[in-house]
């Protein structure tokens, strides 16, 4: 067959996609311009002398690392959650209570806060055995609130709206995790094992099962695949990873307050999969890391920021799905012809 | 190989299915026949689990699927396709193909945390997803789209989305296959092949039962063994197809002249 009598939506004619065909160049490319992008980012502090960059750009790698994760709840199991940033902070209230309270060194907490944030998901994915889509997202929404207040109100363990202050410097292996060039590559860390995981986790039958049940759970049923197991595995993954992001937080950031958790965090980590294209990896880091860095650079502009992340949402909605992604990402997502990324969530 | 008990199904007094007995042997292809509401499709959804009956029992090789999921008849063997296409038109043909193949290689055994050991790496993970990829490439070659292998699906014409439905369908080598009008919707051209298709790889098991439910008269002759004429849920005749085929009045009665249209077109 010739090229030209059928191409790919792209453009790009079907055979070159073929696995080992001459996609694999376009691939090799696209390794190569991940590997300089990681080797900057583990280079920046060297040559960054602005503390207030450093830190701008941990808190935009620790983003980059929450939208990774949820990922799968969102892009590939398609559970319409708006409970990833409560997740996150399961994660790191139990990281701060143990460290601060209970004297619990931090790589058990650290551990703990994972399971928390899985049993978190676990909890929230009840619901999926009675409702989908949007009204997934109401009961999402409910616990976000229900949680929140919980962080709010029960000070014997949360101390409160004034939450943790004078966290003890934490440290892994002897390395200490807080401190300014400490907490970045903390933070970096925690993104490309984040990233590495779910890339890895991408390509086995588990997440394919979860695309099928995201599109038709009728027919992925039909070909023996147990739905609700796999959407409660999304969610235990997705919650396992926020919870890991909660403790890393503890670890380079000094305070922990109800404030970070509210709706509006869940909400915006939502927004990012979305406009990252919802099953799209790099999509995910591209969106949620280059929205944070643009609203931490431009904070001076914070009252517009909101109108234009709302502008982004309505090209999203309108381009079903996938805004940088399609533009981006969306080169380097394709991997054996695969893509995933310019379809809109499915009731 | 397959066997139905007197299944009766009624949606909110309409009756569906009114005790229609029904058996396929190993190895047989056996056809169902009837115009439009005859119980066709409720049958089918009966058979596959995906529809509760108010009475009568399926009986899968001899154990009863009364109660269980689809998941759970999958797993017992027993594959369907649907009338109207029901691929995962996002991801890859080659994609489909291995979310057909799901069961072999994750939970057909509990193995439930497959995915553990092949996104933490491990030789023997990447060599189960190396043969997984090459059984599905052998598949996708059989029914003639290998060359469409990482093509989404949306892009695919209609006649090749039935060819990649029925490779997934047949994919775990199920022992019992249910055909829902697979030809529906084909050019003749296309038809004609895709009954070549289903001759040459669905039916290719000796051991396979086969039960196709189908409008093209003509094709449900040609290539089944046994076939059962179905008019208001109930079974109005059975036979071979020589017997169905020379009785041109029981079509032209319980068909109606659809049937004998539809005859005259295939």
């Amino acid at each position: 067959m010739t090229p030209s009598i059928l191409q790919s939506r792209t453009g790009r004619a079907v055979e070159s996609a073929r696995p080992g065909g001459v996609g694999r160049r376009g691939g090799s490319r696209a390794v190569w311009a991940v590997a300089v992008l990681v080797a900057a980012c583990y280079l920046a502090p060297a040559f960054l002398t602005s503390v207030f960059q450093l830190q701008v750009l941990t808190v935009t790698f620790l983003n980059a690392a929450l939208t990774v994760g949820a990922v799968l709840a969102l892009g590939y199991a398609g559970l319409l959650t708006l409970s990833h940033g409560t997740l996150y902070g399961v994660g790191a209230y139990i990281t701060a209570s143990l460290i601060t309270d209970h004297g619990v060194p931090f790589p058990v907490a650290f551990l703990l806060a994972g399971v928390g944030g899985a049993v978190g998901g676990l909890v929230l994915g009840m619901a999926s055995k009675r409702v989908r889509g949007d009204y997934f997202a109401l009961v999402s929404l409910a616990f976000t609130i229900a949680v929140y207040e919980l962080m709010l109100h029960w000070d014997a363990v949360t101390h409160g709206a004034s939450g943790f202050f004078g966290i003890p410097v934490t440290s892994l292996f002897g390395v200490q995790l807080s401190g300014f060039s400490a907490g970045y590559y903390t933070c970096l860390v925690l993104l490309t094992l984040t990233t590495l995981f779910v890339w890895r986790f991408s390509r086995t039958f588990a997440a394919r099962a979860m695309l099928a049940v995201r599109f038709d759970d009728f027919a992925a049923e039909s070909m023996g695949i147990n739905a609700f197991f796999t959407r409660q595995l999304a969610m235990a993954l997705s919650g396992a990873l926020a919870g890991f992001a909660g403790a890393i937080l503890v670890a380079t950031a000094v305070f922990v307050a109800p404030g970070n958790f509210n709706l509006l965090a869940s909400f915006n980590i939502g927004l990012w999969v979305i406009i990252g294209g919802m099953a799209s990896i790099p999509g995910a880091i591209a969106a949620g890391g280059l929205i944070t860095l643009l609203t931490e650079e431009f904070r001076f502009l914070s009252h517009v920021s909101v109108g234009l992340l709302g502008v982004l949402v309505l090209i999203a909605v309108y381009t079903r799905g996938g805004v940088l992604s399609d533009l981006v990402a969306d080169r380097v997502a394709r991997r054996h012809g695969r893509r995933l990324t310019s379809e809109a969530p499915r009731a | 190989m397959l066997e139905c008990r007197e299944i009766s199904k009624h949606f909110a007094g309409v009756v569906a299915l009114d005790s229609v007995d029904l058996t396929v042997g190993a190895g047989e292809i056996v056809g169902i026949i009837g115009p439009n509401g005859s119980g066709k499709s409720t049958l089918v959804n009966v058979i596959s689990g995906f529809l509760p009956p108010d009475g009568g029992e399926v009986l899968l090789g001899g154990e009863s699927l009364s109660g269980l999921s689809p998941t759970a008849v999958r797993r017992r063997g027993l594959a369907r396709t649907f009338q109207n296409l029901r691929l995962i038109e996002p991801i890859s043909v080659l994609d489909n193909l291995l979310v057909g193949l799901h069961l072999k290689y994750t939970n057909n055994n509990d193995r439930y945390w497959q995915w553990l050991p092949a996104t933490f790496g491990g030789r023997r993970a990447r060599q189960v997803d190396r043969e997984a990829r090459e059984l599905a490439h052998r598949m996708l070659e059989e029914v003639g789209l290998d060359h469409l292998a990482s093509e989404r699906v949306s892009n695919l014409p209609y006649g090749q989305k039935k060819r990649l439905e029925l490779a997934r369908a047949v994919a775990l080598e199920p022992r019992m296959l249910l055909l829902d009008e697979p030809t529906a919707g084909l050019e003749p051209t296309e038809a004609h092949e895709l009954v070549r298709l289903i001759v040459d790889v669905v039916a290719a098991s000796a051991e396979r039962g086969l039960l196709l439910i189908e409008h093209r008269l003509e094709m449900v002759l040609d290539l089944c063994d046994r076939v059962i004429v179905l008019d208001s849920g109930r079974k109005v005749a059975e036979g071979s197809s020589e017997a169905i085929a020379g009785d041109r009045d029981v079509i032209r009665v319980y068909v109606g002249d659809e049937g004998v249209s539809d005859a005259a077109e295939g």
